[in-house]
């Protein structure tokens, strides 16, 4: 007696409009380009984060020609001689007569794939005697194009990892205030009420004050990753709380209770599940949070150090309004943060919009 | 007298309502005989589902208990602590719930939704709890029980669903369940269905069923006994065949003649 109307969930639906929705789509689409070059970072970069060559100090971008006089003879880079003008400042020029062939798949820096497999192989790269620079180098003549690869790696991850446990407390935190209500729920509110009420910026340095200074690279990572946790949790505690406040109302939570059933299980089974839809959408708005938090710490030297590389610490070059003048091209960070930000901002508002009832009401 | 296995004393639930205490459940006195059915009948908004969540100690949050006790095997449940009572709800005490589309969580299969149920009171596991599902949704009168136990509530019909949630309720095996208007949104066929099941569970496996409803008709040739329920107060109890043929109450006589509802 089974009916066989098909059966679409809620979050299956909003889906089907969110594909509606090309600009988020597309948004959709940069991210996971963004997320795949991070991933394979190592073999997309012609040259691994720490390679430096300082004659090239601030080298502008070396474009790629296929076409010598109206002759196409395949993808090639001209040599840069450097020269000093009359202020001593450095002059780069293209040296037309030293051609250097761009060659896929070429043997340069040692890597570790995926952190496994180690390899030297690069999809692309010049021979020695010339530096390939797609979007130009930075004062240490290392390649931005690899640095913004590599620092994807950190800036991208950090939102995630920093969502992940921010949202596994604030999962736990709401479901319990959502879900006992009384003293417990006031509890719970008033401590996410102190997080809330110091400005996110303050706290963060307050609490990155309280790292050690000895931190190696991965510690202060992770350091960030937590303090960006703190900050992070109880925006999302308070939403899951709401939800659970209705939800725990449904009949199956009551039938749940006849039954016997543990809180703990109540809560997991029959409760949080149903704010998953909603969570997704506040988790996409929250990450762009992590990525800023990052960069600001970064930006001011307290985040991730050179020679390591994450878009925040590749900007804090653009601290002097000279060097931006001289080597435009040092903003390129700038614009990768400003398209992942805005992207998980389209995205979290277009599943947010999805998701609301009221919304579908209109678009029938 | 037949034992009783559950006597509910004095039991008064009010609310607060604009600084004015209502009282929902008015000084109910039941005893509710063993392996016996026992129906508890009243208009919709009498306080019949007050009650059997009453009993159970789940009442919802606005609502609280002002008097009386309710008494299981010489134990009354309000001094347990709330552990012992999760031990109690499930474990000795069942509950079906009206409309099952409700009490069935959407998001998980019927089998899942059973399974926890053995998990926290027995100490199967693995491929066991399996067989006990379908063993459980047989005894329940569903012709295919592993298609049953794969799908979803809103897959099955009406019917199906409410032997599914019989069957959860008795996975524990319990030794009285309360069954809450458990065959009002269907129609009459299949009612009779479900009674017949309720009188199955009391022969064959021992219950004790205390059976809520609104309709007197039905109840009559299941119930041994019968409490009347008007306003939150028992206004008549005894014998259901006594009751069918000699109602005292006036209110007893229109229910009987379906007046109201
Ligand atoms: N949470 C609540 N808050 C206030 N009043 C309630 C609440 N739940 C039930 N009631 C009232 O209690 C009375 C009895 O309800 P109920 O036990 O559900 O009746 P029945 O099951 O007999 O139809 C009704 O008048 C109803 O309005
Ligand atoms: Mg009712």
């Amino acid at each position: 007696m089974t009916r066989n109307t098909e059966h679409v969930s809620e979050f299956q639906l909003a889906l089907r409009s969110f594909k509606k929705n090309r600009l988020a789509v597309c948004c959709a689409m940069i991210l996971f380009i963004f997320y795949a070059g991070a991933i394979f970072a190592d073999f997309l970069s012609p040259y691994s984060y720490r390679n430096e060559d300082r004659n090239y100090s601030y080298c502008p971008p070396t474009p790629v020609r296929f076409f010598d006089e109206g002759k196409w003879v395949g993808p090639y880079i001209y040599g840069q001689t450097l020269t000093f003008n009359e202020f001593y400042r450095r002059v780069y020029q293209t040296d037309t007569t030293r051609r250097f062939p761009v060659r896929l798949f070429v043997q340069g820096d040692e890597y570790k794939l995926l952190g496994l497999i180690p390899s030297r192989l690069h999809l692309v790269g010049v021979q020695e005697g010339a530096r390939l620079y797609l979007i130009g180098a930075d004062s240490r003549g290392r390649d931005l194009w690899s640095r913004i690869l590599y620092g994807a790696q950190i800036s991208l991850s950090i939102g995630l990892i920093g969502v992940l446990i921010s949202f596994s407390i604030g999962l736990i935190v709401g479901g319990v205030a959502g879900f006992y209500g009384g003293w417990i729920d006031n509890v719970l509110m008033r401590l996410c009420e102190m997080v809330m009420m110091v400005p996110g910026f303050y706290l963060l340095l307050a609490l990155r004050a309280a790292v050690p200074d000895d931190f190696n690279s991965v510690q202060i990572y992770f350091a960030i990753v937590v303090i960006l946790s703190f900050i992070g949790w109880a925006g999302l505690a308070r939403i899951i709380r709401g939800m659970c406040l209705s939800l725990r109302e449904r009949e199956y939570v009551l039938a749940a209770k006849s039954l016997g059933l543990s809180d703990f299980k109540i809560i997991l089974r029959h409760i949080l599940p149903h704010t998953v839809s909603y969570s997704i959408a506040a988790v996409m708005l929250s990450i762009p949070g992590y990525i800023l938090g990052e960069s600001a710490l970064s930006l001011i030297g307290l985040g991730i150090q050179d020679p390591y590389a994450s878009w925040g610490n590749l900007l804090s070059d653009n601290m002097s309004i000279v060097r931006i003048k001289f080597a435009p091209w040092i903003l390129w960070p700038g614009v990768f943060i400003f398209l992942t930000v805005i992207s998980f901002n389209i995205i979290g508002d277009t599943l947010r919009d999805c998701l609301d009832p009221m919304m579908k009401a209109e678009r029938k | 007298m037949q034992d009783a296995i559950l006597k509910i004393n004095h039991l008064t639930v009010a609310v607060q309502e604009f600084n004015k205490e209502t009282l929902l459940v008015n000084d109910l006195n039941l005893e509710i005989p063993r392996n016996r059915i026992t129906a508890l009948v009243g208009s919709s908004g009498s306080g019949k589902t007050t009650t059997g969540l009453a009993i159970l100690r789940l009442l919802p949050q606005a609502l609280y208990m002002k008097k009386g006790a309710i008494v299981w095997e010489g134990q009354d449940l309000m001094n347990l602590s709330e552990n012992q009572m999760r031990l109690m709800r499930g474990k000795k005490i069942g509950m079906v719930f009206q409309e099952p589309l409700n009490a069935f969580n959407p998001v998980f299969t019927i089998g899942f939704q059973i399974g926890e149920v053995l998990k926290q009171h027995t100490t199967l596991s693995g491929p066991k709890i399996n067989d006990e599902i379908v063993r459980l949704l047989t005894t329940v009168g569903v012709d295919d029980p592993p298609r049953i136990l794969n799908s979803y509530p809103y897959q099955l019909s009406g019917g199906l669903r409410q032997r599914a949630m019989i069957a959860q309720a008795i996975a524990a095996s319990p030794s009285l369940i309360i069954a809450d208007e458990p065959t009002s949104n269907l129609d009459v066929t299949l009612q009779a269905h479900i009674m017949e099941l309720f009188r199955k569970l009391r022969d064959e496996l021992k219950m004790t069923i205390l059976l809520i409803s609104h309709d007197l008709g039905m109840v009559v040739h299941l119930a041994e006994q019968v409490a009347i329920l008007a306003n939150g107060r028992m206004v008549e109890s005894g014998e259901t065949k006594s009751i069918w043929q000699h109602p005292r109450h006036p209110f007893t006589q229109q229910l009987k003649q379906k007046m109201v509802i």
